[in-house]
């Protein structure tokens, strides 16, 4: 089910209704019927695949905590395997016997293995990596084995974060399903005002910016000069925008019903270094690679040269994470070498001082930014070849624009209510969007309900985008 | 959470009430180039015309005004007639635009409105679009959902899924809900100056041959040509079909649709018009107008469909495409629609 349809609209209130009224011991289960009922809204059956893999989880989560030695090593081996073997099935099957027969072709043999006519279960991505985390927490010692299956699988079955993240951890959640939860109308109110806001981000600017960016990528050959510049830095915001919003309503139907789930963005446009946007941008897959991979490989606690390679290798596997496509692999390899330069380049004497003067700040800002921007050509489009082809229109003549006015017309809509997404960012910087507006007087918080709601309104798109992340 | 629900309630209100007041400011829009140059040209030479003919591409590609008027003036009948059609129009559009374009203009006498089926379902072509705002005026709405739920020709579950669906539009329009995307979205196709061009030389008749010749988008017009070439089996569907069909209208039922026909039509002469309904060959569907048939007076409707009597709508010479006559035939349907109409007085 989409956050942004009429479905939605009545199955929230609905299920938040029928939450505060069940007895707690009930809650469980209201919740976990309910994210199946979301869930199976995408493909049906692929509840099967989760529910495999819940059940894998949750009996090597009960082993793992009773066993010792190579027996509870073991346990973790097989939950990671079925978790990574689902994962890399429906996701990198085709795409590695792509390359299997790309390979063969050098040496004129034919590929014997088959293609799979498969859909990507959504969300897989993000259920796979929150399932893991529990096993491995488990392993390490830092979450006791939930015995409650219901909970366990709500844990990961979550409707509000099932398909898209945040990705939790047992720490933070499973506690939580636990917890008798009352009504509180203060943090009510302030799930409502994220969820406004997350389909400001989504409805008005995302989806609308979606057009513009859409014509270029997908028609890469036919657009030139300043089209796949402009195309190239509103992809940026589409996709902050998209999944943000995402995250906003997320956090935010979870908080209505008295969760709290972790915060996943931070303003990362704002960063003045690519190791500053990766605390800023989606928090929490960043933090899952730095604690399963990156600190596992040795972290910064290596030699240099092993530092760096670290790095790449972690990046790399979070580009592959993002899908199976080369242009991934590209934008996640493309980001390591950022953070290897930035690093080596942080190094220098003068560069360092220069950095933490107001001017050195605004040309850390303006290099961060485009080298994330230079990074997302690759992520948006369709083939490697696409983005070399985008690259390389940049810097030639051509017809800009192939588009009619009132297209033109959308697209200023679209820059002008981005304009005051970071005007708002901008002037709540310094806390969070819930409790700046928390603060403001009466008049003032209605007058921005109504003027945010009235955009979505009116100016929403109302085709039912899907939310861009959902893919992975 | 009695407190919550209440302020979400208060704010639904003020929403609504904010939209529909926006709603009600805002012309009813139709954005498109062609109906804007037309409707525009109209108003500017308001005093010039007595006839108008409404209706969708089987009007403004099927009748020739500059050829109507000189039959009529040979008869001696001061006739000055401006073609109206729109490709895709039709009900409730057509009446839309005689309330719109007609009823303020006291020279016009005589409206042909081509007759055609109640569409129950919106065509993809205008899903969306501006055109589709007025489906969602609440007199249409209405009807279309008592439409639908006397239909025959729907099935229980399907009228419920239309009926739903006419519902969910009608609150979107009403509250302007994607409002601002659908009033930026004028129809791709013909431009205005062209359209305009064409109202001046042929008081707003444009064959399909000259479309495929002259109109800015002309490629789109000779693809239509070239795949009714490689497939004219179509005509020969569409014969059986009109072949098949008598207008028989003992026991055809009242409708919402034919009600609605029947009170503008009895409207429209109060008022001193006369208007004539027009079935133009080639239907998809001639089953669901015998009921408004029914309704209306035997003298103003004009049937052009029959395959018996005019052979040649269904022949490949006088054909354009699948569903369409070329300038050829379309001299002959406007021939014959003067010599039923206004020949007749």
């Amino acid at each position: 089910m989409l956050f942004n349809s009429l479905e939605f609209l009545l199955f929230f209130p609905i299920v938040t209704g029928l939450y505060f009224l069940s007895p707690h011991k009930y809650r469980w289960l209201l919740l976990l019927i309910a994210s199946c009922w979301f869930y199976m809204a995408f493909v049906p059956v692929y509840i099967v695949i989760l529910g495999a893999t819940i059940v894998i989880d949750y009996f090597a989560g009960l082993y793992i905590a009773k066993q010792s030695g190579r027996k509870r090593k073991l346990a973790l081996t097989v939950s990671i395997v079925a978790n990574v073997g689902v994962l890399a099935f429906f996701k990198y099957w085709n795409f590695l016997n792509a390359n299997l027969t790309e390979f063969l072709g050098f040496f004129d043999s034919e590929n014997p293995v088959p293609y799979l006519d498969i859909l990507l279960p959504v969300g897989l991505s993000f259920h796979t990596f929150q399932a893991m985390s529990y096993t491995i927490e488990v392993y390490r010692g830092n979450q006791q084995p939930e015995k409650h299956f219901g909970i366990y699988a709500l844990y990961v079955m979550f409707y509000p974060q099932l398909v898209a993240g945040p990705i939790e951890r047992p720490q933070n959640m499973i506690h939580q399903f636990h917890e008798k939860h009352h009504f509180d109308y203060a943090k009510a109110v302030s799930g409502l005002r994220l969820i406004l806001w997350g389909f400001f981000k989504k409805m008005v600017i995302a989806d609308r910016l979606a057009v513009f960016v859409g014509s270029v990528f997908d028609d890469p050959t036919h657009h030139h000069g300043l089209s796949v510049l402009l195309a190239g830095y509103l992809f940026a915001i589409q996709i902050y925008c998209d999944f943000s919003g995402y995250t906003d309503i997320a956090i935010g139907t979870a908080r209505v019903m008295g969760f709290d789930l972790m915060r996943n963005f931070n303003l990362p446009y704002f960063a003045t270094s690519l190791r500053e946007f990766w605390t800023r941008w989606h928090i929490s897959l960043s933090a899952w690679f730095r604690d399963y991979l990156y600190i596992p490989l040795g972290g910064n606690r290596v030699s240099q040269s092993r530092w760096m390679a670290n790095l790449l290798i972690v990046f790399i596997i979070s580009g592959l994470w993002h899908g199976a496509n080369w242009t991934f692999i590209i934008w996640g390899a493309l980001h390591g070498t950022y953070l290897v330069l930035e690093i080596l380049i942080g190094k220098i004497g003068p560069i360092k001082a220069f950095v933490k003067t107001t001017a050195g700040k605004f040309t850390a800002w303006m290099i961060t930014l485009h080298l994330v921007v230079f990074a997302w050509i690759f992520f948006r489009a369709a083939s490697t070849k696409d983005a070399f082809t985008l690259i390389r229109n940049i810097f030639t003549d051509g017809p800009d624009f192939a588009f009619s006015t009132d297209d033109k017309v959308a697209l200023l809509f679209g820059i002008f209510f981005a304009g005051i997404l970071f005007l708002v960012e901008y002037l709540t910087r310094k806390k969070t969007i819930e409790t700046v507006v928390a603060d403001l007087p009466l008049s003032a918080r209605w007058s921005l309900y109504i003027c945010f709601s009235l955009a979505i309104m009116w100016f929403g798109v109302y085709t039912q985008n899907q939310f861009i992340y959902f893919q992975f | 959470m009695g407190k919550l629900v209440f302020k979400l309630l208060a704010l639904s209100g003020i929403l609504v009430i904010l939209s529909v007041l926006l709603n009600s400011f805002l012309p009813t829009f139709w954005a498109r180039s062609d109906l804007d140059a037309k409707s525009s040209y109209l108003n500017e030479h308001r005093d010039e015309y007595n006839t108008v003919f409404i209706g969708s591409s089987c009007i403004i590609h099927h009748v020739d005004p500059v050829l109507f008027d000189s039959l009529a003036g040979v008869d001696g009948n001061k006739i000055h007639s401006f073609n109206l059609g729109i490709p895709a129009f039709q009900f409730p559009e057509s009446y839309r635009m005689v309330e719109s374009t007609v009823l303020d203009k006291p020279g016009i006498k005589y409206v042909y409105i081509e007759l055609t089926p109640v569409a129950l379902e919106i065509p993809d072509l205008i899903e969306n679009t501006p055109q589709n705002y007025y489906w969602y005026t609440r007199e249409h709405a209405d009807l279309l959902c008592r439409q639908i739920q006397q239909s025959e020709f729907v099935e229980d579950k399907g009228k419920t899924v239309l009926i739903r669906k006419h519902l969910l539009g009608f609150i979107e329009k009403s509250l302007f809900i994607g409002g601002a995307e659908v009033l930026l979205k004028s129809e791709a196709g013909n431009s205005e100056s062209w359209i305009l061009s064409q109202c001046k030389e042929r008081q707003g008749f444009i064959s399909l041959d000259t479309e495929a010749k002259q109109n800015p988008n002309a490629e789109v017009f000779r693809d239509r040509r070239i795949a009714f070439e490689s497939d004219t089996s179509i005509l020969a569907e569409r014969f059986r079909l009109a072949s098949a069909y008598r207008i028989d209208v003992a026991g055809a039922p009242s409708t919402p649709y034919s009600r609605f026909v029947g009170n503008f039509c009895r409207e429209m002469e109060s008022k001193g018009i006369e208007v004539y309904f027009v079935v133009a060959p080639r239907l998809r569907d001639y089953q669901s107008i015998r009921e408004v048939i029914s309704e209306i007076p035997a003298d103003r409707i004009i049937e052009l469909y029959s395959p018996e009597k005019y052979p040649q709508f269904y022949q490949f010479r006088y054909s354009f495409d699948r569903g369409h006559l070329n300038a050829l035939g379309a001299s002959i349907f406007t021939r014959e629609l003067y010599n039923l109409s206004l020949k007749k007085r």
